[in-house]
């Protein structure tokens, strides 16, 4: 992401990252219908990378809340576990993929034919166990602990709220996108969902916490009075 | 007996499905299985088979159990 394009997001990455006293992440931008953010990378160096459409779709005060809580989740230090878990749960979700595609290169059909789909509902009943086994017992359960570490340090839980909300509702009506099941525990809100019955299998990731949980914890969230303002003047955010 | 198909399957929860269907992915690798050894050794070894089968299956069958007990503390259920 030029630093010339989007030069108020990073002075709010840049001012985040004082308040959380983390070392500044690298920011990456992609092209997506389907308002997603998530941190990947080592103790040295952390990247966030987040959707085209979770900037347009999320309001000045709720992105600045999204990027502290991938900061929360950096400052926690279980970025590097994270990302290793996605990297072997991602290699072996992959296989499905390359089964479908294996179908379709053999000539049993194109992509929405009956055959690729069955073959890679085949290949994804083999995998997809194994795989969500990886994610649970490899990746740090770290969804509420950085909600509420994002709740405690901005100080405003309705916006947190407000926030998660916006994200589940615009993935449930919007979301069409077929996203590596192996890397679900990355995400700020689970993008991976069943559209229909071959993708049955996505149903094993559909890891707790609900959204229900999640907000009553953040609301449970004891914050300190006035918090909000300083941080906000601290901040001084202008609009992306 | 439809109707009492129908009636499990769809009082199943999701992953519950999911979880059945990958037993009949499972299914399908031992039988892969089986044909091949039948086709190398050009004959039907019921006893081979059925070790095999026994070995293969009470393997899946545990490890599913295993898992069902974890995905059930770790998933939201629909």
């Amino acid at each position: 992401m030029s630093s010339t394009e989007f030069t108020e997001l990073h002075n709010m990455v840049d001012k985040l990252c004082t308040i959380f006293s983390v070392k500044r992440p690298q920011v990456h931008l992609f092209e997506s219908s389907v308002p997603v953010i998530f941190t990947v990378g080592s103790k040295k160096k952390s990247h966030i990378i987040v959707s085209r459409r979770l900037l347009d779709l999320m309001e000045d005060g709720e992105l600045e809340m999204v990027f502290a809580r991938e900061l929360a989740r950096i400052k926690e230090g279980n970025v590097t576990q994270n990302t290793f878990v996605a990297l072997v749960a991602g290699i072996i979700a992959s296989f499905s993929t390359i089964a479908l595609w294996m179908a379709m290169l053999t000539g049993f059909g194109q992509e929405d034919d009956p055959a690729p789909k069955f073959i890679r509902f085949v290949a994804m009943g083999i995998v997809m166990l194994p795989c969500s086994l990886i994610v649970y017992a490899g990746a740090s359960d770290s969804i509420l602990k950085a909600d509420i570490g994002a709740v405690r340090i901005m100080g405003n839980n309705a916006v947190m709220s407000s926030a998660l909300k916006r994200l589940h509702n615009d993935i449930l009506l919007n979301s069409m996108e077929y996203f590596n099941p192996g890397h679900v525990h990355l995400y700020a809100m689970n993008p991976v969902k069943a559209n229909s019955f071959f993708d049955i299998h996505l149903s094993l990731f559909d890891m707790k916490p609900s959204l229900s949980e999640r907000l009553i914890s953040i609301n449970e969230t004891n914050v300190v009075a006035g918090q909000d303002k300083i941080v906000r003047n601290r901040t001084n955010l202008t609009e992306v | 007996m439809f109707s009492e198909i129908n009636y499990f399957y769809t009082s199943l929860k999701d992953w519950q499905k999911a979880m059945l269907f990958s037993f009949i992915s499972y299914s399908i690798i031992l039988f892969g299985l089986i044909v091949a050894i039948t086709f190398i050794l050009k004959d039907f070894k019921f006893l081979l088979v059925f070790g095999l089968s026994f070995a293969y299956m009470g393997t899946v069958i545990i490890l599913m159990l295993i898992s069902a007990k974890i995905l059930k503390k770790r998933l939201v259920e629909r």
